[in-house]
């Protein structure tokens, strides 16, 4: 299974910390294993900036499922159109659809 | 038997008690909907560091863990960050007052940050013996990250020590590895809090139910 597949199988499992640890892992080596580092260089953060903010704190599951609820499909989208190739500027939008995401859940 | 159990378990009920007492005061147990970190969810979470960072909770937590210590040849006491913090901080400063200095390290899981190592900061060289704290011991995965940067330092983890065993498999794991693991409070799934481990084997204990 590719680092790719993995990740994708991780965002089935859910937005936890340990989880989020995992794919900010997986988005690592991901972005050392390419030319075009920059998309799982972007997710890799975003992951760790969310465990940041539910790190050692009472985590709410309502806030847990709000959030992925935001970010889930976003990020699903984004992997599979990098598994699929495809170009820059899609990848871009993607991105930013995933940013925007993660602004709206964290403002 | 009671007694001999309280003896083996090695724990001063008293001061266990005072931290059960001072956790409900600063609202450390807290009841709703969470989601732990291993994913599981729980009606109950245990707030460690409303508890460590009271004054009156980090002499009672230190004394409680120096007085399990104070019999044992130990070189130093350490955990992860941030969790073990203010334990190992409390622990040094009781043993000093206590005329048996224990020093104090920290382990920093590298993971967050760069996804590789973890790093110890505070006193530790090869070959000490020492213990492992932290505030609550779930599934066991920040205890046991300790415990093996402990043990690739060179270092025997002699003892491990929580403030809260949640019963959800971390403190089996270790006694399972052959770790002596001891809990001054017990947080169980239907979320009442015990000072005493009910003695499943002699039957002869129950389970003290203090209430919340």
């Amino acid at each position: 299974m590719s680092n790719l597949q993995r990740l994708r199988e991780r965002l089935k499992q859910g937005f936890y910390l340990d989880n989020l640890y995992e794919m900010a892992g997986l988005c690592k080596s991901l972005a050392l294993d390419t030319p075009s580092p920059a998309p799982y260089f972007f997710m890799r953060n975003i992951f760790l900036d969310i465990a940041r903010h539910w790190e050692e704190v009472p985590l709410p599951v309502e806030e847990a499922e709000q959030v992925e609820s935001k970010m889930i499909e976003p990020l699903e989208e984004l992997v599979e159109r990098l598994e699929a190739g495809a170009s820059v500027e899609e990848v871009f939008n993607l991105l930013n659809r995933v940013v925007s995401a993660y602004l709206i859940s964290f403002k | 038997m009671v007694t001999s159990s309280i003896l083996e378990l090695g724990l001063n009920t008293e001061s266990a008690e005072k931290i059960r007492e001072i956790a409900n005061e600063v609202g450390a147990f807290l009841q709703g909907d969470f989601t732990l970190s291993s994913g599981r969810k729980s009606g109950h979470y245990f707030d460690g560091k409303k508890v460590t960072l009271s004054p009156e909770g980090a002499y009672w937590v230190g004394k409680a863990i120096f007085d399990e210590l104070k019999e044992i040849d130990v070189d130093a006491i350490g955990g992860l960050a941030i969790g073990a913090d203010p334990i190992v901080s409390a622990v040094a400063l009781v043993s000093h007052l206590e005329g048996k200095p224990i020093p104090s390290f920290i382990v920093r899981d590298e993971r967050k940050e760069h996804g590789t190592k973890r790093k110890i900061e505070g006193h530790l060289q090869e070959g000490y013996r020492v213990v492992i704290v932290d505030d609550v011991i779930t599934t066991g995965g920040s205890v046991i990250k300790a415990i093996e940067a402990a043990e690739e330092a060179g270092c025997e983890v002699v003892k491990v020590i929580v403030i809260v065993d949640r019963h959800e498999g971390g403190s089996d794991k270790l006694k399972d590895k052959g770790y002596d693991f001891t809990s001054i409070l017990h947080l169980w799934p239907s979320g009442e809090v015990t000072v005493v481990e009910s003695s499943a084997v002699a039957g002869e204990i129950k389970a003290r139910l203090l209430p919340r």
